[in-house]
């Protein structure tokens, strides 16, 4: 069973740091397109076409058609908070052996969920009265992008450098810290309606009793069971699929297909 | 129901969407509508102007008719007049031309030496060359040659700094929110150009 979740680990790492290579600022471009229809109704302009929308529309519809893989496999900067996870849970091991890592309580969670909507709220606000202008070198994306290009950020990213340390720091003590508590875009995603036929389904009458491994190994502690309120927070990690000793959940269907 | 949660989100998706179109629509009008009301009054200052020429040409043309009828023995005198008339004329046109042979002089007192040149600069991810054309000391096109570090669709917002160069002339200009990075490697680069196409 353990080497069942090796392998879907595995396979996800490769196509993320493929992505991670390859795209690594898709995440700030499809915001940038959301970002661009407030700054142009700000302005009092019509909100025009542009290459940043067409990455936003791509991604958006995608993520209604297929679950929020984008999220799961190919963000940068969500293959960069599990590798920090992935890091920092090996060198506690390594260092406390088998004394368990602190962790955030399920109800913890689930409450720092809803604190991306403020985030995003925030941001959107900031564009609709033009404060967004002022505010260069105070997101953590700026920082994060520009060392992926190979630059180094200078004196006046003060403010993103401490921010991206700290979330930083928050990645180490929870999977996918930063993406179900604090990515703006994660939180459009997760409004978006996801089909229900690409969300994770459960069997539930084959379920042992008193079971929840899904939903403890879930990093998002989902109750996996279809259309849910919460569905759109899944990240398509496939570790309950992975971890399900009886098979019971499947993308789409509760049946095994194969 | 089932999947009420997806339903739900639809509806809403699709409030959004409605929300930015009808937005769209409604700033498309009202530009129309502001650029019908400047054309109406062009129209009428061009129609005042019509009915100030012809009424000015009906007057002189009641006036030569009078002077007509009244002078119409002395033929010869309105002759010789007509003739200097057409003196002043051509005299006239050579005086134009010669001013417009002072414009077209080489081009030694511009600030610029017309031709292409090339420029380069720091952009998002890698340089940006650009290629700035320059003709009597006007940039005439400004292309970007090369830009292997940056994200094509950061690059294409970028390239929209260069119609505000060539609009204003200048390279002091804003950048493009949400492509800061390419802008100021693509005003940079021309900036560099420019400084190798001065005449010194």
């Amino acid at each position: 069973m353990k080497k069942r979740q090796r392998e879907v680990r595995l396979i996800r790492a490769g196509i993320q740091l493929a992505f991670f290579i390859a795209a690594p600022s898709l995440f700030s471009t499809a915001f940038a397109g959301i970002k661009s229809i407030f700054l142009a109704i700000a302005a009092g302009q019509p909100v025009e076409w542009n290459s940043f929308l067409t990455v936003t529309a791509v991604l958006l519809i995608f993520t209604c058609f297929f679950g929020r893989h984008f999220c799961g496999y190919a963000c940068a900067f969500g293959s960069f908070g599990d590798a920090v996870y992935e890091g920092f849970s090996w060198i506690w091991t390594k260092c406390f052996h088998k004394k368990k890592k602190l962790a955030l309580s399920e109800k913890m969670v689930h409450r720092l969920q809803k604190v991306k909507y403020i985030v995003l709220a925030l941001i959107l606000l900031s564009c609709l009265t033009g404060v967004y202008g002022k505010l260069t070198g105070t997101s953590p994306w700026d920082v994060f992008s520009m060392i992926t290009a190979g630059r180094l950020p200078n004196s006046k990213y003060l403010v993103g450098i401490v921010i991206l340390v700290l979330i930083m720091a928050g990645m180490c003590t929870q999977e996918r810290f930063f993406c179900q508590f604090l990515c703006p875009m994660g939180a459009v995603f997760a409004l978006m309606p996801i089909l229900p036929g690409a969300l994770f389904q459960r069997n539930r009458e084959k379920c042992p009793p008193k079971c929840g491994l899904c939903k403890k190994r879930c990093p998002a502690h989902l109750d996996i069971d279809g259309d849910t309120a919460r569905s759109g927070e899944c990240l398509c990690c496939h570790a309950c699929a992975a971890t399900c000793p009886r098979k019971n959940i499947h993308i789409g269907t509760t049946e095994e297909n194969n | 129901m089932k999947n009420q949660n997806f339903y739900m989100r639809v509806i809403s998706l699709l409030l959004v969407v409605l929300a930015v179109l009808f937005y769209n629509s409604s700033m498309k009008a009202q530009a129309n509508e502001k650029e019908i009301s400047a054309l109406t009054d062009k129209v009428d200052t061009l129609q005042e102007q019509q009915n100030e020429l012809l009424s000015a040409l009906e007057t002189s043309y009641a006036n030569r008719m009078q002077n007509q009828a009244a002078s119409t023995g002395t033929d010869s005198s309105n002759a010789d007049s007509t003739d200097g008339d057409k003196a002043a004329d051509t005299s006239d046109g050579k005086t134009s031309d010669a001013n417009a042979e002072d414009t077209a002089a080489p081009d030694s007192d511009n600030v610029y030496k017309d031709g292409t040149y090339t420029g380069e600069a720091d952009g998002y991810g890698g340089t940006i060359q650009v290629e700035v054309t320059l003709a009597s000391d006007e940039i005439t096109s400004i292309n970007v040659v090369s830009a292997p570090g940056e994200d094509s669709a950061y690059l294409s917002q970028a390239e929209s700094v260069i119609d505000s160069i060539l609009s204003a002339q200048s390279t002091d200009v804003d950048t493009v929110s949400g492509a800061t990075f390419s802008s100021t490697g693509i005003l940079n680069a021309v900036d560099e150009a420019l400084g190798k196409a001065e005449n010194s």
